[in-house]
């Protein structure tokens, strides 16, 4: 027979076994305060925005999540029936609006709303689903050391891109995954008219060594000399002049498109007074001279300092874009684009 | 030793009588189990399956997303990327696999144990570290890339190089094992009876190989066609079925889809897996315990081929594994190539920084502890419970299906699951929890196996003796067979430790806010190009699990030499 304490030590053996499943979780118990912020902006703006934040409420727990765009909204709307976050920040718009469409944003007025441009702000809505922090535009990245190995010019336009003689220098975000991606799509379509953004695409087809994940790997890869040409955007590039690259940020002649990305408080949050502070706080004068670090551009009226390094003229080729029409059209940009040149690599 | 047949009702009849409170609770901890496996497996999947069948709004619209999926024009090139890989693939590590295992056994070359340790390596490895290597070796800008003669790396070349190493030691297992149980007096038979050293390999080795390969042939071909790792960093725009899951429901936003992908990304892996799993039955009947190991004779000329070609091998090996360490340490590639440690500071490159190396070791140590336990202790109820037979084959059969479930879509059918706000489980969502349990799920059936073969090595009198002693079952398991069963638990917990370091696949769609993953860092340094701080990270988990897996052979050693007397000499 069984002694009767190993057996009562056995049943919790066996009990804990079968409660594992449900009890074994390692987070600690709540206390304090917490916000969960899904966050898709670009690192260093990020951190400091969140530090800054922090030091003013030191007793708030806040969780960040950090991703490119695409993943981040496919987070939630995965978790849509269940939101994890209480906040986005720096979501580009046409996602923002997606999500604004599907009754996932919690419509807020931060304070201060009047000194954002009205670009920046969600213009259907009052209070607004989303409010824009910063704004940023297509930029060609191109590697001048490997131009000059291999005997090519930087390209000066998006026509220049076709030329025969860069054929399998250039990389481009896929528009399917990155925010990046379909910006320069979009920028085309106003520039170009849509029947001629698409012709200029195939042209350019013939040219794309690869069409890659992230909106900033483009140029990140042409920094390492792995493509010659990145259509991306300038911050990588700013960084990697910054870090001794051989590299120069063109902003082609014809102009680019930009995006605004915003902040807007999730439907459902579980912290919706800290969700409402940190977006008073991304609206406010102070939050905007931390994007005005990373971007020229940003939401607030009288916020213009340059930022060092950043390519010049970028303003001044600004196209304006729709993003309501974007938002409208995403999903047959993308169905296009996936049927013309999803294929790259199909066998001839 | 064993009572015969028509003895043993009678004996379990008045074990039921005599402790029906311990049978009981046997019988309540496998139900526990076939629960964990249930909700850990069978629901989740089924939530998935129903995903593949219904609209965004949830409506049933049979088999319309399937019929979708298939009218997209490029489906098929996908689908058929993704075989194309895998059967070359495939067909090259079984080429160099059993190469390598033919000179492991069957030569007398210096330094076989060194060859042997070297062809384990790539298991340390998480699958993106080939890719990154790759890119440092072979890429625009690789030391070699003229080797390539002007062909890109990023595509189906990269992809297979990397799949290669990545499943190189996979099949040499395999097929090692089956060399070394062919019987050297058939060795001696081929000789007495004059067969030629040709008509010998023809005769005796080949035919032993035979089933090693084909059964290395399914596993190696589930490993490449689900693997995520390697086309995510070297596949360039070369679609293959996993990336385009990560593709659809990471960049698409379609769930539905990605639903429908995860399943055609299912079936190809059961069936190989199933056959493997038939093969692997049918040939384990066959072999004989007493077979005599084969002692190769001298022949200088086969030793320096042998030498020759395993040399080539290993150095390959770890030349990946010396460039991802040598990538990690380049101030900024490849323009600047002093070395530099400025890669391992995680919290320059990433947002999460060195909080997911510490998240991966919360996974690893997790898995270990609470996998091992669950685990063993299951394996011990299935093979040495009396009763329950027919619970026990179907939680028997549980048990082994995680094997053919690719690791991407056990993860994307948690979410289905999982965030669902009617499951009263859906707390663990976006906790380490989760992470721990998709892990564990996934990585059953090895560990199962492994517990299940070294159980039934004990003497199956064990319980009968305790018993006939009046000791309950629990005594005999605590103070026989958990000890006896150590070494066999510590493979188990640095297998689980190991594989929870390098594993991504599941993770990718489950990690959340606090818990990332250093896998996952790797992945998402690599989507931005950050290749330095990329390879940093793996080289970090490389080393982790080369640790562990070291201090494991340590304790193996002492394990062995005090526990196993019993064995004899052979152990």
């Amino acid at each position: 027979m069984m002694t009767p304490k190993l057996r009562t030590r056995l049943r919790l053996f066996c009990a804990s076994l079968m409660m594992s499943g449900t009890a074994f979780a390692w987070t600690a118990p709540v206390q304090a305060e917490e916000l969960t912020v899904y966050g898709a902006m670009a690192k260093d703006h990020f951190a400091e925005l969140i530090a800054v934040f922090q030091a003013k409420e030191p007793d708030l727990k806040i969780n960040q999540l950090l991703d490119s765009n695409g993943p981040i909204i496919a987070r939630l709307l995965a978790e849509e029936a269940n939101p994890r976050a209480d906040i986005i920040l720096g979501a580009a718009v046409p996602g923002l609006v997606m999500l604004e469409e599907r009754g996932m944003l919690e419509p807020y007025a931060p304070e201060g709303l009047d000194q954002i441009k009205d670009r920046f702000r969600d213009r259907r809505s009052d209070p607004p689903n989303w409010v824009g922090t910063d704004a940023w535009a297509s930029a060609v990245c191109f590697n001048t050391a490997e131009g000059e190995r291999l005997g090519v010019a930087a390209p000066q336009s998006w026509q220049d891109l076709t030329k025969p003689e860069y054929k399998g220098m250039i990389t481009m975000p896929n528009p399917n995954s990155s925010a990046t991606g379909l910006l320069a799509i979009v920028g085309w379509a106003e520039i170009f008219g849509e029947e001629g953004a698409w012709e200029y695409m195939d042209a350019l087809h013939e040219n794309v060594s690869q069409y890659v994940h992230s909106g900033s790997k483009p140029c990140r890869m042409a920094a390492a000399g792995e493509a010659v040409i990145g259509i991306s955007y300038p911050a990588p590039g700013v960084k990697a002049i910054n870090d001794g690259v051989p590299l120069s940020v063109i902003i082609p002649e014809e102009g680019v498109g930009s995006e605004v990305e915003g902040v807007a408080i999730v439907k459902g949050a579980r912290n919706p007074d800290a969700a409402r502070r940190l977006a008073d706080f991304a609206a406010s004068q102070e939050g905007h001279e931390i994007h005005n670090k990373y971007y020229a551009l940003v939401g607030r009226k009288g916020v213009s300092n340059p930022v060092p390094n950043y390519p010049e003229g970028e303003e001044a080729a600004l196209v304006d874009v729709d993003f309501y029409w974007v938002a409208e059209n995403r999903d047959r940009i993308l169905a296009e684009w996936q049927e013309r040149y999803g294929r790259k690599d199909e066998p001839k | 030793m064993v009572n015969p047949v028509p003895a043993i009702p009678s004996e379990r009849r008045k074990i039921r009588v005599s402790t029906s409170g311990e049978d009981v609770l046997l019988r309540l901890c496998l139900i526990a189990l076939g629960v964990f496996l249930v909700v850990g497996l069978l629901l989740p999947i089924y939530t998935l399956l129903s995903k593949g069948v219904q609209d965004a709004d949830g409506n049933f619209v049979g088999l319309q997303n399937f019929i979708t999926y298939f009218n997209e024009p490029r489906v098929s090139v996908v689908f058929f990327n993704s075989l194309r890989i895998s059967v070359i693939s495939t067909a090259i590590t079984l080429l160099i696999a059993g190469g390598y295992a033919f000179a492991l056994t069957h030569s007398r070359m210096p330094g076989r144990g060194f060859f042997r340790a070297v062809a384990l390596m790539p298991l340390l490895t998480p699958s993106l570290l080939p890719g990154i290597a790759l890119i440092y070796l072979f890429g625009t800008q690789g030391f070699f890339r003229e080797a390539l003669l002007g062909y890109s790396l990023y595509g189906p070349i990269g992809i297979v190089m990397g799949e290669v190493f990545f499943t190189f030691p996979i099949a040499l297992m395999i097929v090692l094992t089956s060399l070394l149980t062919i019987d050297r007096r058939l060795y001696e038979a081929a000789k007495t009876l004059r067969a030629g050293k040709v008509r010998t390999f023809f005769t005796v080795t080949l035919p032993a190989m035979r089933f090693g390969l084909s059964a290395a042939f399914f596993a190696v071909f589930t490993k490449v066609f689900t693997d995520f790792g390697v086309p995510i960093t070297v596949g360039g725009s070369y679609p293959v079925l996993a990336t385009d899951l990560y593709q659809k429901v990471i960049g698409g936003f379609d769930f539905q889809m990605g639903a429908v992908v995860g399943i055609l990304l299912f079936i190809p892996a059961a069936i190989a897996f199933l056959i493997g799993h038939l093969l692997q039955r049918g040939h384990s009947a066959g072999i004989d315990g007493s077979a005599v190991i084969y002692i190769p004779e001298k022949s200088r000329g086969r030793d320096i081929a042998c030498f020759v070609f395993c040399a080539a091998v290993a150095a390959a090996i770890l030349g990946i594994l010396l460039m991802a360490v040598l990538g990690s340490l380049f101030k900024l590639w490849p323009y600047n190539l002093s070395l530099s440690l400025a890669s391992y500071n995680f919290t320059a490159h990433e947002s999460s920084g060195w909080s997911a190396y510490g998240n991966s070791l919360k996974l690893a140590g997790g898995t270990a502890v609470f996998g091992t336990a669950l685990i063993f202790f299951g394996a011990y109820l299935l093979e040495r419970m009396p009763g329950a037979a027919w619970m026990r084959a179907v939680i028997g059969f549980l048990c082994m299906v995680p094997l053919a479930m690719p690791g991407m879509v056990l993860g994307l059918s948690y979410i289905f699951f999982f965030n669902n706000p009617s499951n009263p489980l859906g707390g663990i969502y976006g906790t380490m929890t989760i992470l721990i349990l998709s892990t564990v799920v996934h990585l059953y059936t090895v560990p199962h196996l492994t517990a299940l073969t070294s159980l039934k090595q004990l003497d199956p009198g064990l319980e009968a003796v305790g018993s006939s002693l009046k000791v309950s079952r629990f005594v005999t398991f605590g103070r026989v067979i958990l000890p006896v069963s150590l070494p066999t638990i510590l493979r188990i917990a640095s297998y689980l430790f190991m594989n929870s370091m390098t594993t991504i696949s599941a993770l990718v769609f489950l990690y959340s806010a606090n818990t990332k993953v250093a896998t996952i860092s790797v992945l998402l340094l690599n989507d931005n190009a950050m290749l330095g701080p990329a390879a940093a990270m793996s080289v970090l988990i490389v080393a982790t699990s080369a640790a562990v897996v070291s201090l494991q052979w340590l304790l193996m050693q002492g394990l062995l030499r005090r526990t196993n007397a019993w064995r004899g000499k052979e152990a």
